[in-house]
């Protein structure tokens, strides 16, 4: 029992605290309003169904961004990991770009595509490629040499190794 | 020297294309007038004003969240029943995207320093803050009970022995803070806040300079590297 109460009490305290600053108007009510306000708005957006519309689309672009970033991680991680070559050349290359941050592509993505949906999931697919790339890369070139001499040592195709 | 291959190769590309009019230099630029715009940003002062801008947000944001997040982990790492009473207001608040508190910050702040500082802040805190805990919270518990039998105070404690106990676990915490400072101070300039590098490379994109835009960009992916390799060294 006390395990649910004294965290409830907590973020009820929190929020008390809240709302006794904007009681006491500190900061102007306009740029601060009550945790009470707040949930009222809150209700009416929900009940309305005016939060669907852009809850909705937010999602879908970062459906989108996440499917291409995937997608591309894993083509372009499986490509790099297998070769020790290509791992040579494209490494530094990819260091340099991956503390790029995400955001900074903003720019260049409005240049190129306009404030688009397409704009958007370039941008979030850029900023969750790099997880998927270096971990399918990793994984990849750390499969164990066996395997690899045994696919060969059985003439396998690359793309029957790959599968 | 393998590595230099493929980006000296993109850069020939890229310049002959746009010498041939294949690339539309309105939009892709061109290596040599990137240069250029790069050097004259550099010895008018532009570029470098605006990145102290971008760091010197991103840093107060940083150290603010270190110092906060330290404290309060090291408490909740110390004593569980605290750490269950907090936890869940931790867990609601922790997964609010940093990005969207722009539009409270410029409420409450107005544009300028403490605003970017403080959204950094609220990204940076919550790493921070885990590790510590974690770190805190994986002391060998024989430490503990000698400081206790050496009638240490809180403040010693702190100092000789669960600092650098947890240290570890905290500097990753701290590693990875810094890195996200970047990202949300750039952020939060491309969105709303009028200074540092984000808003003059968004700036030079809308006064159709995508020459100062590349040279900007290239120029934060540097910053980036050398933030990432200042982290590693504190990891």
């Amino acid at each position: 029992m006390m395990r649910f109460v004294a965290p409830a009490v907590f973020a009820l305290a929190v929020l008390a605290l809240w709302q006794l600053a904007a009681e006491l108007a500190i900061i102007s009510p306009i740029f601060f309003p009550s945790p009470t306000r707040t949930g009222l708005e809150l209700y009416d957006q929900v009940v309305s169904g005016r939060l669907w519309q852009p809850l909705g689309a937010t999602s879908l672009r970062m459906l989108y961004g996440w499917l291409l970033a995937s997608l591309l991680g894993v083509a372009l991680g499986v490509a790099i990991g297998s070769s020790r070559a290509a791992r040579a050349y494209v490494e530094p290359t990819l260091d340099f770009l991956r503390p790029l941050p995400a955001s900074a592509i903003i720019p260049v993505a409005i240049l190129f595509l306009g404030l688009s949906n397409g704009m958007a999931a370039a941008v979030i697919a850029f900023g969750s490629l790099w997880p998927v790339l270096l971990g399918t890369v990793h994984g990849v070139s750390s499969v164990e040499s066996q395997l690899t001499e045994l696919a060969a040592a059985l003439r396998l195709s690359r793309l029957e190794r790959l599968v | 020297m393998k590595g230099a291959v493929i980006p000296i190769a993109l850069l020939a590309l890229w310049e002959a294309g746009s010498r041939s009019g294949v690339l539309p230099t309105d939009s892709f630029s061109r290596p040599t007038h990137i240069s250029s715009a790069f050097f004259k940003g550099m010895v008018d002062g532009s570029i470098l004003v605006a990145t102290w801008q971008t760091v010197e947000a991103a840093l107060t944001g940083f150290a603010l969240a270190a110092v906060a997040a330290i404290l309060c982990g090291v408490s909740l790492g110390l004593s569980p029943a605290l750490e269950r009473v907090v936890g869940p207001t931790i867990d609601t608040l922790r997964p609010v995207p940093a990005v969207a508190l722009i539009p409270l910050a410029l409420l409450l702040f107005g544009f300028g320093l403490a605003m970017e500082a403080s959204v950094v802040a609220f990204a940076c805190f919550w790493p921070v803050l885990l590790m510590t805990i974690a770190g805190v919270r994986g002391i060998e518990p024989r430490l503990l009970e000698l400081a206790e039998s050496l009638e240490l105070s809180y403040v010693e404690r702190l100092r000789k022995i669960i600092l650098p106990a947890a240290l570890g676990r905290i500097a990753v915490g701290l590693r990875l803070a810094l890195a996200i400072a970047l990202v949300v101070a750039v952020t939060v300039e491309i969105v709303l806040n009028p200074r540092g590098l984000g808003h003059s490379m968004i700036a030079a994109q809308q006064a159709l300079r995508s020459d100062l835009m590349y040279a900007q960009l290239l120029w934060l992916g540097a910053l980036g590297t050398a933030l990432n390799a200042l982290g590693r060294r504190i990891g």
